[in-house]
């Protein structure tokens, strides 16, 4: 007999993950949420300390998830100094305090820098996706090889859900991304290549693999400048890297541009995050290729929020715009979450069966769900079927939530399109990963 | 924080005082801060915020003599409080700061001690060599038998002044009217009473005196264009006495050029450096901890006297037993602080929950309640300890903490006396302006150095007569 978790996740294969029944649904979830605690309290010590400490000893309702939610600060919670300092061991060890690692599992001997690290965790099983901010230190979001196959799985089956695409490789692809690297968006975008783009046919942005130490560089520079060990050469170094990069980059966009233009009649794969896209468009609008111009089997991923608002207020409607006739993945999500909320023919986002969406007051400290109708509140959710790490986490964002069927016919809940960030109402921070592919891509760190 | 939240309805706003050159300002009030700290003030006449250059300004041949027996009969005044300006200002106070009720009374009923006449005279002795080149021409002898005169000039001064603690605004009004030049303060949202209280305390003690007439003191939104482009000039101001956060001091910048001068009192942090001795003897262990329990509570934390990083010299276990100490401490009331605190913010509880699992490395006393949490870790944490959190660090030798002193470390509590001579020169020159005997941070001393400079010096425009 499968597992209320193994159920769910085998919903993504079924003819509609997303218009499944309500009430059984919930059951089904309930039971999954009382499997992911029992199995993670006993792997991830950081779960195992909050349920002792707010006395939560099993899952009744899904009230009870509240108080055992991380926030994104918990995945970047570690001392930076054990970065600096190169106490690997030590960096593995809070690693393993957030996630289902064990430290015995990983080799860490003779490792030099933050990406070694990374690859020796990836070497062991698991991928510490990163996702990062303005403040340049990352967060290390673990997957093992399960939710690797899993989220492999969503993208084959529930792409461009309601009106799923049939995985033939029959596109030119252009990933406005580095060859590699350990984020979830580059990896995505990658197997969507294999999926649907034509073998030996994919453009990269670079060829280079992204790296977690650049990522972080001005981190760790501004860490040196507080400790006075920064010297102003390497200061001046670090701001010239980033300039050089910059042009790099403008000529890799300048030569995607000229093929995109010269092969606009043929079916296009175009994967890249919100600032990357918008950047396109311009290019492509000024090298004459119209709005809507574009080869109608063409499939356009996309995604990021607008963070510290580099992006206009209308960049959407100019998304939909250029991009109209062509297919495009239209969701909300984040890296927390495997797999996304895809937008139904109403435009609403269907939280996927494995995503217990708990919608909170805006402390993060009341659950408001409702059999019925819309709740506002803060974003939070258990996502049942992740095996390296605790799913359960609050998000930033402001949202609307419809638990009543949604008008597309199927049972709820939804979220709405009108989504914004506490942060931007007049609150916190969020971390998104649009920013740091965007620094990466930018060099621009600081 | 919403159980210390007004009420947001109009009736429920609380009204703000203003004072224009020495007078309560009878403007129709205007709607100001946010829900659930909302309050209303007088609109503003920009006209009468600013003192013509084409006169003196009303205090500048005032005798020091007379200025210095005016602050003391106010220190008297604001004492007996016979007005009950102050008892109406703390009422308001309690309604919109972030700091507990009992703390807020403790730091008014100690407010005159900044007006008293040896503090005052020690201001102008030590920081301008005395009262002679206020009143009038220094002579000065220069090289080649040549002699010349000078004199400390009254200043056209506007304040942005800090309100994390209430003598900030008493130390303001000292300084400007010991310089004698006329001073315009902006209250900051977190304190808009307290300057405005000893104003008319001081208007209550000598109405239409000239220093009075040279005191305006008012609300405008921090930031704002509308204003501050308007008033920071040099047709206006000599000089913007700045005191605050990264983004106060930024966004003063904008106005500063020539003939308009930044004096800035930045954003500062603080920390402790308690050495081996400590291990001595319970009572050596005991009294440490009590003294390094003073700095870090200072004002529940909320100044930049407080220290937030101990550096304890000895081992894991030395630290521990010093933290634990330490922990119990800081749940006790003293003049500035109070027992309880605010709860501990999420984003540090999620910080510290995951400290908690790192053991042996990481070790945490106390709780979220506010009554004091300590953390012991092999490195500084990367987060900012606040309200009442302390990071103890062991070191093998307290000389290996000096790394961890910069620029914007203002104070050092160093542990025992002996230890601070063998240290000050490493921390001043890693950027340090105070080095105390541990306990002693609270409160600095008059006439001596503020955040690396003599104020007082710094307020003046110097001029000559060659």
């Amino acid at each position: 007999m499968a597992t209320a978790r193994e159920q769910l996740r085998a919903l993504v294969a079924s003819d509609d993950p997303f218009g499944q029944p309500g009430q059984d649904t919930r059951e089904l979830q309930l039971e999954a949420a009382r499997e992911a605690f029992a199995a993670h309290r006993e792997r991830v010590p950081l779960l195992r300390t909050r349920a002792e400490e707010t006395d939560v000893r099993e899952i009744t309702g899904f009230e009870d998830l509240v108080p055992l939610l991380f926030s994104h600060t918990s995945y970047k919670s570690y001392p930076l100094s054990l970065i600096t300092g190169g106490r690997w061991d030590r960096l593995l060890r809070w690693y393993a305090t957030v996630s289902a690692v064990e430290p015995e599992d990983v080799d860490i001997e003779g490792v030099n820098d933050i990406d070694e690290w990374t690859e020796r965790v990836t070497a062991a099983g698991h991928r510490p996706y990163i996702t990062s901010g303005t403040s340049g230190k990352v967060s290390f979001l673990n997957c093992d090889a399960g939710d690797l196959s899993f989220l492999h799985d969503i993208l084959e089956h529930v792409t461009c859900w309601p009106d799923p695409l049939p995985p033939k490789p029959t596109r030119r692809g252009y990933l406005l991304a580095p060859a590699s690297g350990p984020m979830r968006s580059i990896d995505g975008f990658r197997w969507h290549a294999d999926v649907f783009a034509r073998p030996g046919e994919t453009q990269l942005l670079t060829e280079e693999p992204l790296r977690v130490s650049e990522l972080m560089s001005s981190a760790l520079l501004r860490r040196r400048m507080a400790e006075g060990t920064a010297t102003p050469q390497e200061i001046s170094s670090f701001e010239s890297a980033s300039e050089s990069r910059e042009e790099e980059l403008g000529t890799a966009v300048a030569r995607i541009v000229d093929d995109i233009a010269a092969h606009r009649d043929e079916p296009l794969l175009i994967a890249g995050m919100n600032n990357q896209q918008f950047t396109l468009i311009q290019a492509l609008r000024a090298r004459g290729v119209a709005d809507g111009s574009l080869h109608p089997d063409t499939l356009v991923l996309s995604g990021g929020g607008n963070k510290g608002r580099a992006l206009p207020d209308d960049y959407q409607a100019q998304f939909a715009a250029f991009y109209d006739g062509v297919r495009r993945v239209r969701s909300y999500g984040m890296t927390e979450m495997q797999g996304s909320c895809p937008a139904c023919e109403k435009g609403n986002y269907h939280v996927p069966p494995w995503v217990i969406p708990l919608v909170l007051d805006q402390p993060g400290e009341t659950l408001l769900n409702a059999e019925h109708g819309v709740v506002e509140g803060r974003f939070a959710f258990l996502d049942v079927s992740l095996e390296g790490r605790w799913g359960g986490l609050i998000s930033g964002d402001r949202v609307f939530v419809d638990f009543s069927p949604c008008d597309c016919g199927r049972a709820g809940p939804v979220v709405l399109p009108d989504i914004r960030r506490y942060g931007d109402l007049g609150g916190d921070d969020k971390v998104t990963c649009a920013a740091t592919l965007d620094s990466y891509v930018r060099g621009m760190i600081h | 924080m919403s159980g210390t939240m007004l009420d947001t309805t109009a009736a429920g706003s609380v009204p703000v005082v203003h004072v224009v050159r020495g007078e309560v300002d009878h403007n129709s009030h205007t709607a100001h801060g946010r829900p659930g700290a909302a309050f209303t003030a007088p609109a503003l006449d920009l006209d009468h915020l600013v003192w013509p250059r084409t006169e003196p300004g009303p205090a500048f041949q005032v005798p020091v003599a007379e200025i210095v027996d005016l602050l003391v009969e106010t220190g008297e005044a604001l004492k007996a409080d016979r007005e009950g300006l102050l008892a109406e200002a703390l009422e308001r106070m309690v309604r919109v700061s972030p700091l507990p009720a009992e703390v807020l009374e403790r730091a008014y009923a100690v407010l005159w001690r900044s007006f008293q006449r040896p503090g005052l005279y020690a201001q102008i002795d030590h920081e301008l060599g005395g009262a002679d080149v206020l009143d009038g021409w220094r002579e000065v002898r220069l090289p080649g038998n040549r002699t010349a005169a000078t004199r400390a000039f009254p200043p056209r001064l506007v304040h942005i002044i800090a309100g994390n603690a209430p003598g900030v605004a008493a130390m303001s009004v000292v300084r400007g009217a010991l310089t004698k030049g006329v001073n315009l303060l902006k209250l900051p949202s977190n304190d808009l009473f307290t300057a405005t209280a000893i104003l008319r305390t001081m208007a209550a003690v000598a109405p239409g005196h000239p220093v009075v007439r040279s005191f305006s003191a008012v609300y405008w939104r921090g930031g704002d264009e509308t204003v501050e482009s308007v008033l920071f000039r040099p047709q206006f101001f000599d000089k913007l006495v700045a005191w605050g956060g990264e983004s106060t001091i930024r966004g003063a910048l904008r106005y500063v050029g020539p003939g308009f001068e930044l004096v800035s009192f930045d954003p500062k942090t603080s920390i402790s450096l308690i050495g081996r001795e400590a291990f001595t003897s319970p009572e050596t262990l005991a009294r440490a901890a009590e003294a390094g329990a003073a700095d870090a509570t200072f004002f529940n934390q909320q100044a930049c006297v407080a220290s937030r990083f101990q550096f304890v010299e000895g081992s894991w276990e030395d630290a521990d037993r010093y933290a634990a100490l330490l922990c119990e401490r800081l749940g006790v009331a003293r003049e500035f602080s109070s027992a309880g605190g605010p709860q501990v913010a999420t984003e540090l509880r999620e910080e510290i929950d995951v400290l908690k699992s790192m053991a042996p490395e990481y070790r945490v006393w106390g709780g979220y309640d506010g009554r004091g949490l300590v953390i012991r870790s092999p490195e500084p944490v990367d987060f900012h300890p606040d309200g009442k959190i302390v990071d103890v660090v062991p070191v093998g030798e307290l000389s290996e903490a000096v790394r961890h002193a910069g620029v914007a470390t203002q104070t050092v509590g160093v542990y025992p006396d002996s230890r601070k001579a063998d240290l000050r020169d490493a921390l001043a020159c890693a950027g340090v302006q105070r080095v105390v005997s541990l306990g002693g941070a609270g409160g600095m001393p008059p006439g001596l150095s503020h955040d690396g400079f003599y104020p007082l010096q710094r307020l003046m425009r110097w001029v000559n007569d060659e």
